[in-house]
């Protein structure tokens, strides 16, 4: 939460590094999450692009700090679709992974990334078996902090339509949930 | 045989009977595992990005021209509307000095016509002046085209040097005077046009001692409409046939005012 977000708005739309530090931390978790749920090839790659566009068009925003963060969600759902129609176009190609050296790394803990690992390819199982409109609603709702009705702008869906996708949506990850057909 | 009819089951569930508005409370576990993939980018990546968004907005502080206006005529779209517009302005401003070839001079007139702009004609005789302003062109081209006629009677009364309040009462009449003109020599299907002589008939139309030379030549080419016109002309000295009735009130009018 931006306490004084209408200044913070305002010194990003100077190009102070600062302010946009702050807007990026209170949603590139998030958005990157959203990415991640939907398959993204390049999540990290999408979210840059998604806030260079953010930065392009800041000077005609106009809202508060909940209104940022529904128009940053819109944009990142617009460079998925982007992202999505230029693979739908190209053919596919496979890359063949070119051993290196590795880098020595910082120590890390080895389990808890394991055990992060894991749990994130299971969800992304886990959505991967709702709908694109049921995963669009859910992610948004959740992830984003949307209202109903601003995932229904995002999406551009109604809100009632929207309601019934995020009821069946969580109803149907309840079930798999509990009926072990995804191991969490 | 009986065919099962679907939606009619006692223990359907209908859409209604469901609580749309129900919070995410007994959702938790599901919640809490989608939540899980929001994680903070790299660090790295987080500095990156932060710096790349700054000068992205500075540049657009610094720079607030609308990025589509520099980026449209990168398109290939763009570009051919670009040089539509060069090609057009080019056109207009080679017709605008009467320096294109005859036919494609005459094109770009009739073309700027259109929109009340005034190009210089390829006439039969090749001179290219302002339409508006050479009376020269317009005394054929009414003839030919059926309109304008207006505006040839304006030259032609330009040329006789009446007053204004002439032209101002001669202006309706000459209209008239002019379809009534041609709508004879219409009829005649002769060559009678010729006794129309082009500039003669502009001329005609302005003078009230010229309209009666114009009615003598219509007489000349058809008799039998000359006759009845005749016998009006007796009744008001001054004005042609069929509907020059309508030409003396307004005449009269004029005249009265």
């Amino acid at each position: 939460m931006i306490s004084n977000f209408s200044e913070v708005l305002e010194a990003a739309r100077q190009g102070d590094q600062g302010a946009w530090a702050e807007l990026y931390d209170a949603v590139a978790a998030q958005m990157l999450g959203y990415l991640r749920g939907h398959g993204a090839g390049d999540p990290e790659g999408l979210l840059g692009d998604a806030f260079l566009q953010l930065s392009r068009n800041l000077q005609t925003f106009e809202g508060d700090e909940a209104g940022f963060r529904s128009w940053a969600f819109t944009v990142a759902h617009h460079r998925l679709i982007d992202e999505r129609r230029k693979l739908a176009r190209r053919p596919q190609e496979t890359e063949y992974p070119v051993t290196e050296p590795e880098t020595p790394r910082a120590p890390v803990d080895v389990e808890a990334e394991a055990i992060q690992a894991v749990e994130q390819s299971s969800i992304e199982q886990l959505l991967n078996t709702l709908s694109e409109d049921q995963r669009d609603v859910v992610l948004l709702r959740v992830l984003g902090g949307l209202t109903t009705g601003e995932t229904a702008a995002t999406i551009g869906k109604s809100e009632g339509a929207v309601r019934v996708l995020q009821h069946r949506a969580l109803r149907a990850l309840k079930d798999r949930l509990t009926g072990g057909d995804v191991t969490l | 045989m009986g065919r099962r009819r679907r939606g009619t089951g006692r223990n359907r569930t209908r859409p209604h009977d469901t609580d749309f508005n129900e919070d995410f409370s007994q959702f938790d576990d599901v919640v809490e595992q989608i939540e899980s993939l929001a994680e903070a980018p790299d660090p790295q990546v987080r500095g990156a990005q932060i710096q790349a968004t700054a000068k992205a907005a500075l540049d657009g502080a610094v720079h607030p021209m609308h990025p589509t206006v520099g980026t449209s005529l990168t398109t290939i779209l763009g570009r051919a509307a670009a040089a539509l517009l060069v090609l057009v302005l080019g056109v207009s401003g080679l017709a605008a000095e009467a320096m294109l070839p005859g036919p494609i001079q005459n094109a770009v007139a009739r073309v700027a016509e259109a929109f009340g702009i005034h190009f210089p004609t390829d006439n039969a005789d090749g001179a290219g002046g302002l339409a508006s302003n050479n009376c020269e062109d317009d005394d054929s081209e009414p003839e030919r085209d059926g309109r304008d006629t207006a505006h040839a009677g304006q030259c032609a009364a330009d040329d006789m040097g009446v007053t204004d309040e002439l032209e101002g009462s001669d202006d309706g009449s000459n209209d008239s005077d002019d379809n009534s003109g041609d709508h004879s020599d219409d009829d005649d299907g002769s060559d009678e046009s010729d006794d129309d002589d082009g500039s003669d008939d502009s001329d005609d139309d302005v003078g009230s001692e010229d309209i009666d030379d114009g009615s003598e030549d219509i007489d000349d080419g058809s008799e039998d409409i000359d006759d009845g016109s005749e016998d009006i002309d007796d009744g008001s000295e001054d004005i042609d046939d069929g509907s020059e009735d309508i030409d003396d009130s307004s005449d009269d009018d004029s005249d009265d005012d």
